[in-house]
C-alpha cells in the first residue's frame, strides 16, 4: 500500500483517494483539437503530471504531481488553495 | 521394497507419539502428526499420487516443496489442495483431482496413445473450422480440461485480513534470512520473518543437515530469535506478491497478513530444476532436495535402490547424505567429468557408490506406474547401459525464486559463469541475500545475510558499519543443458501441462520464437506451478533452438500470486456499507420488504416479498388518496457564496438565470462526453444560496464533481453535503394537501405555494423545507427536515392521514407510478452512452451558455441523434413476459432495447420505455420485442407519459382550493 503525505490530512494510504485524471479543465473553446480528441484521447507516455486526487471523508481535492513511470509523488497541494503547483 | 519410514532422524518434523488416520482414494492410511499428505502416502509406499493434466500419466512427488503441482487433491468442499503442504488430520478424506474413474484405473490415460495427434496449439488449430461443430468441441474440451471441481454449495467463510507494519520484512527463514534477522536484532528495529514451511530453517534442514557446525549455529540462532520478543516469525505463510511501496501480502492458514514494510530482504532461495529425458515424470524420479527433505524432515526413505543424476557438486553431497541416512544409493550418473568436482567424489566412492562419468539418462522404465530402471548413454554415444533402480534423484541445477523481485521492479540477469539468473539492480529499500544472490557456501550465506541486513538498516537510517558482501561464486551449480530429447518424446519440460521438448520446437518453428510468445503459445509456465520447475529449462531449450546464449533470451515475469490464493481469503471480511435512513426503524416495524439499493437499505414495498397485489395496493393509495415514501436516500447538497450560481451553470446543462428565489427546477448533469450522469432538483433560496438534490446512488459523486469544478475554476462557494443530516419524504396524492394542512400553518393554496415552489416553515412543530415537486405524477410535496425528526413527521403524517386512507409506499410502487408518468430513472432508462437529446431532455440543455461541462460534445451530438427513448404499450396477455433489456428486433437486427416495463393499472396494459432507433420513434409504430423464450411480442410506440400528460393532477387540487378560498 502506498502512503502519501498530504497537507492538512498528514500521512494517508492512497486507497482513501479517488484519482480523477490530469489537471485539465474543459476549455471554453477548443483550439487546434477536436472535441472528440479532447474527450477521449489520453496520453499514456510516462511523464510527470499533475493529477486530481479526491479525499471523500474531508471533501478535499488535492493536486498531486506524480511521475507516472516511477510512481513517485513529487508534490501535493490543496486544490482549492492553489490550482497550479510548481 | 520401495519407500518406507526411517528410524527417528535428529531434526525430523513429525511427532511419532501422535498417529493420524486419514483416507486417500477410499483407502485408509496412517501417518504421524506433522506429516503432509505426500509424505504420509510415500511412507506407506504409495508413490503414484496423481494423474497429469493432459495425458493422465501417473505422477508422484517431484519437489516436496510445492514448487511443482504434480499432486493436487480434493477434500470435502476444498479442491486443488497441494499435497506437499497439506498437513494430515484425522478428518482428512482426499481424492486426486483430474481422474476419470479414480486414480488407479483412470480411463483417460488412453489419451497418451493419442499424444502424437495432440500437438502444441492443438485447440487453436483443430477447432476453428467447421464452425458449426465448435459448440460440440467446446463442450467436450470443457469437460476434459480444468483441474478440480468447485463446490458451489460450500459454506462461505469470512476471513479477516490483518495489517502488520514493520521496519524490515525478511522473506525466507533459511540460512541467509536468519543471519539477516540476527543482525537486525542488534538494533532496535521491528522485524517480521516469513517462511512458507512449517518451520523456519530452510536449507539447514537438508543441504546442511550433516554439517555439525551449521547445526550448532542453527540451534543457537533459533533460540535467540524465538526468545527475542521483538521478531515476529510467521511460518506456513508465503509472500504472495509484491505491491507498491514494500507492501507484501503473506498468505497463511488463518488468512492474509498484509505487511507494510519499510525495507524488504529477499532470502527466498532457489527452486531445484529437473532434468529432461524420456519418462522423466515417473513416480520415483524426484529432485535430490526432495529426497533430502523426505529423509530429514519426515524420516521417509523415498526408495530402496537409488541412482543420483549429477549436474553439480550438490549431487554428491546429497548422495553421501542419503547413503548415511540409510537410503541405498547404487550409482551417481554424472552429466560431466567428475574430476573437476574435488573431494566430494572421493567421499562418494568411499561410501561404495559407483560413479558413471560423462553420461546422460535417456529413458526410464516403469512397472505399475513406478520407476524400475533407467537407460544410460555416454556423452560420446559410445556406450549405453541399463540400470535397475526404484529411485532416480536429480541434482542438475537451480532457478531463483525471484518472482517477487521481478514484481518489485528489480532487474535480473543471467550470470553465464554461475549458470543462474541473479539480481543486478534492485529498487531502493530492497535487498537480496543468500543463494538467490548467487552465494552457496554456508559461511558465505551467513555473511551475505548479515550484509543484506546492514544494507537494509542503512536504508532505514540506522547508523551501521557497511559490511562487504561475499563475492558471488564463479563455479556453476547448474548444468548448462540437462536436457536429452528423445525421438519418441515423453520428455517432459512442464509437468503441469505435459509439455514435451517437441512442443516447444513446434512452437519455435511456427514463429513463436521469443520467450514471451513461446510461453503463450505453448503455455509453458502457465500451469498451476507457474513455471517454478519448467521455465528455466524452457529458456535453455529456446536458447538452443535460437542458437543463442541463455543470457540473450530473457525470462518471462512471474506474476502474483506465488502460489494460488483461495478466493475466500482474498475477499477478506467482505465489509460493505449499508446505510439506513432516519425512518428505517419504522419500515422494519412495518415488516417492509427492505432490500439493498446500492449502499442504502430501502423498502421495496410494505409486504415481505413484494407481491404484485401489495404493489398495486400502494399504487392505488397514491393515485386515489395519498401516500408517503421515504426519499431520505436522495443526495442533498447546499451551496452558499457569490459564485454558487455560476458553479451550477458550469456543472449542469440548463440555465439558472431565470430560476427565481423560492422556486425549483429539474436539473441534470452530463460528463465531458455529453453522457447523462445525474439528475435532481435545484431550489434557489437566495441569490447566493441554493439547495439541490441528486440521485441516491450518485450523490457522493455529485458532491465530488461540484467541489472539483469549484476548485478548478477558483469559485467562491461553499458546498455542504447534507445527505446524512436531512431526512426527506414525499407526500403525494390528490388528498396530500388536505393531510399536510393539519400539521402546518404554511399557505398551501395554489397561489400561495404554486407548483415547483419551495417554502420554509414548520410541520408538526419541526422546521422543514417543502417543495411542490414529485416523481410519481400526483399533487404532492417533498418535505426535507432534520434527520433526527424524520421518524416523528412520518408517524404524524400517518396519524393525521388515517381518516383519508393514507398509506406508505415503497420503491416498487414508485417505479410503477413514475413509469406511467414517463419519468426517467437515471441508470435504468439511461446508461453510460445516453445523451440528453436521446432521452427527450433536449429542453434542459442551454448550448448558448458560455461554458459548461459537456458543452462541446453536446453541440456535436445535438444534430446527430440516432435513437430516442419512447414509450410503448402492448395488449399482450402475458403480463410478465417482457423484461428490462429485452431487445427490439427488426429484420433480424437490433433496433432497440426495453429500459423499463410494468403492467399499468391505469392503462390496463403492459407499458414501458424503450430506447429505439430513429426509424421507430413515431407514435403508433409497431415494435417487435424478443422475450426470454425467443418468441416475439408486438408493442406500439406511445408518448413516454401515458398518465396525466398535461400535468393537470400535479398542479391543481380544486376541492381544497375552493374549501380554503
Amino acid at each position: 500500500m502506498k502512503y502519501i503525505n498530504f497537507p492538512i490530512l498528514g500521512q494517508r494510504p492512497a486507497t482513501e483517494f479517488t484519482v480523477a485524471g490530469v489537471l485539465e479543465p474543459e476549455p471554453a473553446e477548443l483550439v487546434g483539437i477536436t472535441a472528440g480528441a479532447w474527450v477521449f484521447n489520453r496520453n499514456s507516455v510516462p511523464l510527470q503530471r499533475q493529477e486530481w486526487w479526491y479525499h471523500a471523508a474531508s471533501q478535499l481535492w488535492f493536486i498531486v504531481e506524480r511521475d507516472t513511470e516511477s510512481d513517485d509523488i513529487l508534490g501535493v497541494a490543496v486544490a482549492g488553495e492553489k490550482t497550479d503547483v510548481s | 521394497m520401495g519407500a518406507k519410514r526411517l528410524p527417528p532422524q535428529p531434526n525430523e518434523w513429525i511427532d511419532r507419539g501422535a498417529r493420524v488416520n486419514f483416507v486417500f482414494e477410499g483407502d485408509d492410511y496412517v501417518g504421524y502428526k506433522g506429516d503432509v499428505v505426500s509424505t504420509a502416502l510415500l511412507a506407506n509406499n504409495t508413490a503414484v499420487m496423481a494423474r497429469s493434466f493432459k495425458y493422465h500419466r501417473p505422477r508422484g512427488i517431484l519437489s516436496l516443496a510445492n514448487h511443482d503441482a504434480n499432486v493436487m487433491l480434493t477434500s470435502g468442499d476444498r479442491t486443488n489442495i497441494r499435497a506437499d503442504v497439506e498437513v494430515i488430520t484425522d478428518a482428512g478424506n482426499y481424492r486426486a483431482v483430474n481422474t476419470y474413474g479414480g486414480l488407479r484405473y483412470d480411463f483417460a490415460q488412453i489419451l497418451q496413445v493419442f499424444s502424437k495427434v495432440l500437438p502444441v496449439g492443438f485447440y487453436y488449430k483443430a477447432f476453428y473450422r467447421p464452425r458449426f461443430l465448435f459448440p460440440l468441441w467446446e463442450r467436450l474440451i470443457r469437460t476434459m480440461a480444468g483441474l478440480g471441481k468447485v463446490d458451489t454449495r460450500a459454506e462461505s467463510v469470512r476471513v479477516p485480513r490483518r495489517n502488520r507494519f514493520c521496519d524490515v520484512l525478511i522473506i525466507g527463514g533459511g540460512v541467509a534470512g536468519l543471519a539477516a534477522a540476527k543482525r537486525c536484532l542488534a538494533e532496535s528495529v521491528d522485524v517480521v520473518i516469513v517462511d512458507e514451511n512449517a518451520r523456519i530453517g530452510g536449507t539447514f534442514d537438508y543441504l546442511h543437515a550433516n554439517d555439525e557446525f551449521a547445526q550448532a549455529d542453527k540451534h543457537r540462532l533459533l533460540d535467540e530469535l524465538q526468545n527475542s520478543g521483538c521478531i515476529e516469525i510467521l511460518t506456513r505463510h508465503f509472500a504472495a506478491g509484491y505491491y507498491a511501496d514494500h507492501s507484501v501480502p503473506l498468505v497463511g492458514p488463518d488468512g492474509i497478513v498484509h505487511v507494510h514494510a519499510k525495507s524488504v530482504i529477499f532470502a527466498t532461495g532457489l527452486y531445484e530444476q529437473p532434468a529432461v529425458f524420456r519418462n522423466n515424470d515417473l513416480p520415483g524420479i524426484m529432485l535430490a532436495t526432495a529426497a533430502l527433505r523426505l529423509v530429514h524432515r519426515y524420516a521417509v526413505a523415498p526408495c530402496n535402490n537409488a541412482v543420483v543424476l549429477a549436474g553439480n557438486d550438490e549431487a554428491y553431497t546429497a548422495a553421501i547424505d542419503l547413503h548415511t541416512a540409510g537410503v541405498g544409493i547404487s550409482a551417481i550418473v554424472d552429466l560431466a567429468d567428475p574430476h573437476a568436482r574435488g573431494d566430494v567424489v572421493n567421499a562418494a566412492l568411499a561410501c561404495g557408490i559407483q560413479i558413471i562419468p560423462n553420461t546422460f539418462v535417456t529413458d526410464a522404465r516403469s512397472k505399475g506406474g513406478r520407476l524400475v530402471g533407467i537407460s544410460l548413454r555416454s556423452k560420446d554415444g559410445a556406450t549405453t547401459q541399463s540400470l535397475d533402480c526404484d529411485g532416480l534423484l536429480m541434482s542438475v541445477g537451480w532457478a531463483p525464486a525471484a518472482g517477487l523481485l521481478y514484481q518489485a521492479g528489480g532487474r535480473l540477469e543471467y550470470d553465464a559463469e554461475l549458470g543462474q539468473v541473479v539480481p543486478c539492480e534492485l529498487p531502493p529499500g530492497l535487498v537480496a541475500a543468500g543463494r538467490l544472490n548467487g552465494v552457496f557456501a554456508y559461511a558465505d550465506k551467513v555473511n551475505d545475510g548479515k550484509a543484506a541486513a546492514a544494507a537494509a538498516l542503512a536504508y532505514l537510517g540506522v547508523a551501521v558499519v557497511d559490511e562487504s558482501r561475499p563475492t558471488r561464486e564463479s563455479r556453476t551449480h547448474s548444468h548448462a543443458y540437462p536436457i536429452a530429447p528423445h525421438a519418441q518424446g515423453k520428455d517432459f519440460v512442464d509437468f503441469d501441462e505435459d509439455l514435451q521438448i517437441n512442443d516447444l520446437s513446434v512452437a519455435f518453428r511456427e514463429g513463436f520464437d521469443s520467450v514471451e510468445l513461446m510461453k503463450r503459445y505453448s503455455t509453458i509456465g502457465m500451469g498451476p506451478s507457474q513455471g517454478k520447475t519448467s521455465n528455466m529449462n524452457g529458456v535453455r531449450i529456446l536458447a538452443d533452438l535460437q542458437g543463442a546464449q541463455v543470457q540473450a533470451i530473457g525470462v518471462t515475469t512471474p506474476r502474483p500470486f506465488t502460489y494460488p490464493v483461495e478466493m475466500g481469503l482474498l475477499a477478506g471480511r467482505r465489509v460493505r456499507r449499508q446505510w439506513c435512513t432516519p425512518m428505517h426503524d419504522f419500515h422494519v416495524a412495518q415488516q417492509a420488504d427492505v432490500q439493498e439499493a446500492g449502499t442504502w437499505l430501502r423498502p421495496m414495498s410494505y409486504v415481505l416479498g413484494s407481491p404484485t397485489s401489495a404493489i398495486e395496493q400502494e399504487y392505488n393509495c397514491v393515485r386515489q388518496a395519498v401516500g408517503i415514501i421515504d426519499v431520505s436516500t436522495l443526495g442533498k447538497i447546499e451551496l452558499f457564496g457569490p459564485d454558487a450560481c455560476v458553479l451550477l451553470e458550469y456543472a449542469y446543462t440548463c440555465a439558472f438565470d431565470k430560476l427565481k428565489q423560492g422556486m425549483t427546477r429539474y436539473i441534470f448533469m452530463v460528463d465531458s462526453s455529453g453522457t447523462l450522469v445525474d439528475d435532481g432538483v435545484a431550489a434557489r433560496l437566495a441569490d447566493d444560496h441554493f439547495y439541490i438534490t441528486a440521485t441516491s446512488s450518485h450523490a457522493q459523486a455529485v458532491v465530488r464533481s461540484l467541489q472539483q469544478y469549484a476548485d478548478q475554476l477558483g469559485y467562491d462557494v461553499s458546498i455542504v453535503d447534507r445527505t446524512f443530516q436531512v431526512a426527506a419524504l414525499n407526500l403525494a396524492g390528490p388528498r396530500s394537501r388536505e393531510v399536510l394542512a393539519h400539521l402546518t400553518d404554511l399557505d398551501l393554496s395554489e397561489t400561495g405555494f404554486p407548483y415547483l415552489a419551495i417554502r420554509e416553515g414548520t410541520v408538526a412543530g419541526i422546521q422543514a423545507r417543502f417543495m411542490r415537486v414529485g416523481f410519481v405524477g400526483e399533487f404532492g410535496f417533498e418535505i426535507h427536515l432534520p434527520a433526527s425528526s424524520g421518524g416523528v413527521l412520518w408517524d404524524a403524517l400517518l396519524k393525521v392521514g388515517k381518516s383519508v386512507g393514507i398509506g406508505a409506499f415503497g420503491v416498487e410502487a414508485q417505479r410503477l407510478l413514475r413509469l406511467e408518468k414517463g419519468h426517467l430513472i437515471f441508470g435504468q432508462d439511461t446508461d453510460g452512452t445516453t445523451n440528453p437529446f436521446e432521452a427527450n431532455l433536449g429542453w434542459g440543455v442551454r448550448l448558448s451558455k458560455a461554458q459548461f461541462v459537456g458543452k462541446h460534445s453536446l453541440s456535436i451530438l445535438k444534430p446527430r441523434v440516432q435513437r430516442k427513448l419512447v414509450g410503448f404499450t402492448t395488449s399482450d396477455d402475458e403480463r410478465r413476459a417482457i423484461r428490462e433489456c429485452h431487445l427490439i428486433i427488426d429484420n433480424d437486427a437490433i433496433a432497440g432495447r426495453v429500459t423499463s416495463v410494468a403492467y399499468s393499472p391505469h392503462c390496463q396494459a403492459v407499458i414501458g420505455l424503450a430506447m429505439v432507433d430513429n426509424a421507430f420513434t413515431e407514435i403508433g409504430t409497431e415494435l417487435s420485442i424478443r422475450v426470454s423464450d425467443g418468441s416475439s411480442i408486438t408493442a406500439k410506440v406511445s408518448a413516454p407519459a401515458l398518465y396525466d400528460s398535461d400535468n393537470s393532477r400535479q398542479k391543481s387540487n380544486d376541492a381544497l382550493d375552493q374549501a380554503t378560498g
